[in-house]
């Protein structure tokens, strides 16, 4: 199955990367969508997503805390996004 | 009263006479400032049914007791009058450096009523007050209307405060500009227009008295502390309120007309894409977060274009309601309405309800001028502001507001009229965010984001707790707290992003407000949140007293009656009957009239407003 990676912020900046299309198997859970990012851009990567204060992830528009936390399944065609904190409105 | 320069200046326009009186101990006492001050004035000012723009009604400049001091984010002034845009008691802020000069020239407010016999501006300076011809400035828009100003007076540190040619041609939602920071919505400038007041122009060297220095300086240390250490600041102190990408993530950017709730390409509109033409940061008096941007555009349509901002909801007003991303029309378009003295929310969703209309054949050519009001296509934007702002062709209707321009306009035209009490739905479609909408919805100036902004939903802050944003279920006491604490802070006319992003606390506040004032009481947070319901409370008795009650808390029925049709927030509607009874049982309120009881008015020293 394909999820769709958004990066924002200094994620973006490490990752050099906007949008990703992800292949990952089926049942994969979000905590093995990350650790495929860890493989794919090191551990700066896991560092950043373990140390960012109030890291969003957002699957489908949805706070990953109220899907589960980083056990919540992924299906195809889903889109998680990893925000950093902003502000603004 | 230390912190307070304890005098209120009166300025009677027909008879062009001026006065001077002092605070009076309960109105700080009880009230505090800021917000506090303009509601409590207004309510005893004004006479029930007065109409906004005739002689009796009143504008009231606010400054706040921690204006001109070195504490953080306190440099904004608020403005208060009966909207003539929705009737109802109305509070407009704006940031920039008029607060200050306001406590620097010895002045906590300045209450303006009367019509002045032909144009003239306001001359504050150092207890001495003048009121000036404008005739000469009649017309003007609102930069040109600053550089005279300050030549005529010959110092290019005068603070002014002006309206443009929208305030002068009685467009419903004109703002009050100073140095392109806007008290944009609900028709402050068409109040002051109304008044033939062109600007108030203001110059001042007093001293603020503290009544605990020491103490004061370590409270402002502590708040220092507390801004850095949050998780926002270092992003928000860069790129400022652009956070188009956000709402679109969560499938809650207002797009034709809060028809859909995502819009095509908005990657181009993403703060990294703002941040690419920023070539100047700018900053309020006394604040470290110096959000604010001057933007240009270097190439395309728009090159040379350039304003200060555009902030969020501007970047949406000139792209939802038009369904197109195009960052250089929402520069153009942000520095036209600056110019003009046009509030940008209610402007582009005034343009987004007029491109359904003609979408939809209510309008046509014959109506537009030959526009084609045809989503994706913007070009007729910047001449449909300039059509507002002077009210020519399609214009003059649209500047009525959306509510009245459905009226007038008939054959169905209501049910696209967004708005809330007359006030246009800024840029959040509340589908996507119970508890934002429900402020929408109970806010008692109509639908402004501002006066109980929930971050818990759009932004997943944890205080007092996260929440799913599509959830009901505890919504009406999320709302209240989010209204209370927001009023809690305007006491002293903080900058409403510094609470919503957990920059200060009550504790830290109310230590600035105790050394400052010497007031004991205003160290204890249970007081000052006490003073925020009651804030509340006063404006809503201030609307009752007007007709308002629950028949005005609604939505259009797009919102409640129409499921999100794609993206993040498909399917979800917006649940109000339920969120609103929650709503008043938590308040204090009658559930089945939206009155505060008799009860919570007493609990809250509001006895007085009962049977009024």
């Amino acid at each position: 199955m394909n999820v769709e990676v958004l990066f924002f912020g200094q994620l973006r900046e490490l990752t050099a990367v906007r949008q990703t299309t992800v292949g990952m198997n089926d049942g994969t859970r979000l905590v093995d969508l990350i650790e495929h990012l860890g493989e794919e851009y090191g551990d700066a990567f896991r560092h950043e997503v373990n140390t960012i204060r109030r890291l969003q992830i957002l699957i489908n528009g949805q706070q990953h805390t109220f899907l589960g936390g980083i056990e919540a399944s992924l299906k195809d065609g889903d889109t998680v996004v990893f925000l950093p904190p902003i502000f603004g409105g | 009263m230390a912190g307070y320069q304890n005098r209120i200046l009166r300025v009677d326009l027909t008879e062009r006479t001026f006065s001077e009186e002092s605070l009076s101990k309960d109105l700080t006492h009880d009230f505090i400032g800021g917000r506090g001050f303009g509601v409590k004035l207004l309510y005893d000012e004004l006479k029930p049914g007065v109409d906004p723009l005739g002689e009796e009604s009143e504008l009231i400049f606010v400054s706040g007791p921690l204006a001109g001091t070195n504490a953080q984010s306190f440099g904004r002034y608020k403005v208060f009058f009966k909207s003539p845009l929705t009737g109802s008691y109305f509070k407009s802020s704006s940031g920039g450096y008029l607060a200050s000069e306001m406590k620097f020239a010895g002045l906590d407010v300045i209450i303006v009523k009367g019509i002045a016999d032909k144009p003239v501006f306001l001359w504050v300076h150092d207890g001495q007050y003048e009121l000036r011809d404008a005739t000469y400035l009649w017309g003007l828009d609102c930069d040109d209307t600053h550089t005279l100003i300050r030549e005529e007076l010959s110092d290019p540190h005068i603070r002014v405060a002006c309206i443009g040619p929208a305030g002068e041609r009685g467009v419903k939602y004109a703002g009050i500009f100073s140095d392109r920071r806007a008290c944009g919505r609900g028709g402050g400038g068409t109040v002051m227009g109304s008044k033939n007041l062109k600007a108030i122009a203001i110059r001042g060297n007093q001293r603020i008295e503290l009544a605990d220095r020491e103490a004061f300086a370590a409270a402002v240390k502590e708040q220092i502390k507390e801004c850095q250490n949050s998780p926002e600041f270092a992003n928000f102190s860069k790129s400022g309120t652009q956070m188009g990408e956000f709402t679109n993530i969560l499938g809650m950017f207002p797009t034709k007309n809060f028809q859909e709730g995502v819009l095509p390409n908005w990657e181009q509109i993403e703060r990294t894409e703002y941040d690419k033409l920023r070539v100047r940061k700018t900053r309020c008096y006394s604040c470290m977060l110096h959000c604010g941007s001057i933007t240009k555009m270097g190439i395309g349509n728009y090159a040379g274009a350039w304003s200060e901002g555009p902030e969020y909801e501007t970047i949406w007003a000139f792209t939802g309601p038009v369904a197109l991303a195009d960052i250089g029309l929402t520069i153009a378009a942000d520095k036209l309405c600056d110019d003009l003295g046009l509030d940008t929310i209610s402007t582009g969703n005034t343009i987004g309800f007029a491109y359904e209309l003609y979408e939809r054949g209510l309008i046509t050519k014959k109506d537009t001028g030959g526009l084609e009001l045809t989503y994706g296509n913007n070009k007729p934007v910047m001449q449909l502001i300039r059509q507002i702002a002077y009210r020519q062709g399609l214009g003059d209707i649209l500047a009525e507001g959306t509510r009245e321009a459905a009226r007038r306009i008939g054959h169905g035209a209501e049910q696209y009229a967004i708005q809330v009490k007359g006030l246009e739905m800024p840029a959040y479609d509340p589908r996507g965010a119970k508890s934002h909408g429900l402020n929408l919805m109970t806010s008692n100036i109509g639908a402004d984001h501002n006066t109980g902004y929930a971050p818990q939903e759009i932004f997943g802050a944890p205080v007092p707790r996260e929440v799913d944003r599509f959830a009901v279920e505890g919504k009406g006491e999320l709302t209240k707290w989010n209204q209370d604490l927001t009023a809690l802070f305007e006491t002293g006319i903080l900058c409403s992003f510094v609470p919503s992003m957990g920059m200060l606390s009550e504790e830290v506040y109310g230590r600035l407000l105790s050394a400052a004032t010497g007031v004991a009481d205003f160290s204890d947070p249970a007081y000052l949140w006490q003073v925020g319901e009651r804030i509340f409370n006063l404006e809503r008795m201030f609307n009752v007293r007007e007709g308002f009650g629950i028949k005005d808390d609604v939505f259009p029925k797009r919102l409640t009656g129409e499921p999100m049709p794609a993206g993040p927030s498909a399917g979800q509607v917006f649940e109000a009957e339920p969120m609103l009874i929650d709503y008043y049982q938590v308040r204090g309120w009658d559930v089945k009239t939206g009155i505060p009881t008799k009860a919570k008015l007493d609990e809250l020293g509001l006895g007085f407003t009962i049977g009024k």
